[in-house]
């Protein structure tokens, strides 16, 4: 669950990159985030993941008040959160079994299951073939799919996604968010951010707009065939 | 960590050993000039041969008393004239009739309370007159507090710049995996746990050139001695003991060198990742 209430972020004092946002998304949504470059998307996800503090207002995260998180505890709340990022963000001298293990091991995790649950999210994401290859062996859309099965492999509560797409061609786009539709439906809860509006359109779902550090629309559009009037909004 | 930083922390641990060696051998050469440092003193005539024992006794029983040695007069009239062997006829007249006192020969344990021993010396009924260098043992004072303050400034200094040196050089191989610590970080890894390979890493490098610096320093300081031992009349001219034998020091050199390389190998890697960790 996240519920950001009146939350400013200020890089520099006085000028606000996020300005009074209120968010709420419930567990198990799948929510879209759009804006445009310097709209404050970015900053929205450094704030979730307790990369950047508020200056004010309220930030809960998967029920960790963020204002108040000790950095201490900062690893521990990250472990409820899976992140992809638009480049990849793998490790080259590490397969693709090792790049998705290795989050595991972070957390001291038992080594039979690291083997049980890795080899299943790779499963998950269709890449049991490829296991052992090294990244720069895989394509654009390989390798993001094994960011998403990364992200998937602790079992987050919470699934971030910052232009996971951005890097991968239309097809594979919608192959990606196909499967982050996959995933939530198993009940994580999905923000994905993306400036494709064609992907939006696609799919449909929860929208959020964001404009200048403020919230500009947040609503349900369905997907597809839908109205025009959800298109010029966004 | 590659042999960059192998080669680096060698550098600076020998820095540390040689700057080391030279303090211990300079501390021998005031400890040796400090020993040559007698007091003599003067008995009156009234003590007599039975009174010398009581008289030594108490002597010893003094603070700071390292030797107590008794010089009677004759020995020291002969001594007189062996060294002014071109005016022995002179002193043959005086043989008989020798008008110098008897004597004893103390060593003491500390020089810097010299001032304090001649001061309960000369309380002592049987003492005539004690003869003791003060001013010089005021000046070696002085100079050990010197070599010492300044070895310990030295050594620090040296600390320091090895630990700067070290961060710098294991920076590189940091910044080659900041990519690993930053997604380290986004999945919920401790900061020590991050630090952790990081950490055994530059204590191995450490431990390796620790080594690697005492191999040198062997074979440099052994060869540096062979050379300066060859030329005993130099130390028997400036009248003080031997340099420091390596074969004496080996455990606590290597000691150092491991210590001081794991400590500053371990450190120096942790410090260069800890502005990675700031995700």
């Amino acid at each position: 669950m996240v519920d950001l209430k009146n939350v400013c972020v200020a890089y520099n004092k006085g000028h606000n990159v996020i300005n009074g946002i209120d968010i709420h998304i419930d567990d198990g949504d799948f929510t879209f985030i759009v804006g445009a470059s310097g709209a404050g998307k970015s900053t929205l996800i450094k704030l979730l993941l307790k990369e950047v503090d508020a200056c004010d207002g309220t930030v809960m995260v998967n029920g960790f008040n963020l204002r108040t998180l000790k950095k201490s505890r900062v690893p521990k709340f990250r472990r409820t959160i899976g992140v992809v990022f638009q480049d990849f963000r793998l490790i080259p001298s590490m397969t693709v079994y090792e790049n998705i293990a290795f989050v595991l091991r972070v957390i001291n995790a038992p080594r039979s299951y690291i083997k049980k649950r890795v080899s299943y999210v790779i499963g998950l994401v269709g890449l049991q073939d490829k296991m052992k290859s090294y990244p720069n062996e895989l394509s654009g859309g390989e390798q993001q799919r094994v960011a998403l099965a990364r992200a998937l492999v602790n079992d987050p509560k919470l699934l971030i996604a910052d232009e996971p797409t951005g890097n991968v061609d239309p097809e594979l786009s919608q192959e990606i968010v196909g499967l982050l539709k996959a995933i939530n439906q198993c009940g994580t809860t999905v923000v994905m951010v993306t400036h494709e509006h064609e992907l939006v359109k696609h799919f449909g779902g929860r929208l959020i707009n964001i404009n200048q550090g403020t919230v500009i629309y947040d609503d349900v559009i369905d997907g597809d065939a839908e109205t025009e009037t959800s298109d010029e909004t966004i | 960590m590659g042999i960059a930083t192998f080669c680096v922390l060698m550098v600076s641990l020998l820095l540390v050993g040689v700057s080391s060696l030279f303090v211990m051998n300079i501390e021998i050469l005031l400890g040796s000039i400090e020993n040559k440092n007698e007091l003599v003193l003067f008995l009156k005539d009234s003590v007599t041969e039975e009174m010398l024992p009581d008289a030594q006794k108490q002597i010893s029983a003094l603070p700071n008393i390292a030797s107590v040695k008794y010089y009677p007069k004759e020995e020291a009239l002969e001594n007189y004239i062996a060294q002014m062997k071109e005016y022995e006829e002179v002193f043959d007249s005086i043989r008989d009739d020798n008008p110098l006192p008897n004597a004893f020969n103390i060593s003491i344990a500390d020089t810097s309370k010299m001032t304090d021993t001649v001061k309960a010396l000369n309380a002592f009924d049987f003492t005539e007159k004690v003869k003791a260098p003060t001013e010089f043992a005021q000046i070696l004072t002085r100079l050990r507090k010197v070599v010492f303050i300044t070895s310990i400034a030295l050594l620090t200094a040296l600390i320091i710049v090895s630990l700067i040196m070290i961060s710098n050089s294991t920076r590189a191989s940091v910044y080659a995996r900041r990519r690993e610590i930053n997604i380290m970080k986004y999945v919920g890894a401790t900061n020590s746990f991050i630090r952790m390979p990081f950490f055994f890493e530059g204590l191995f490098t450490g431990f390796v050139s620790g080594v690697g610096a005492y191999v040198v320093t062997y074979y440099g300081y052994t060869t540096l001695m062979d050379i300066i031992t060859n030329n005993i009349a130099f130390w028997e001219t400036i009248g003080v003991s031997e340099p420091l034998p390596f074969s004496q020091i080996k455990y606590t050199m290597l000691a150092i060198y491991l210590c001081i390389g794991a400590v500053i190998g371990a450190l120096g890697s942790v410090i260069s990742t800890t502005k990675h960790l700031q995700v």
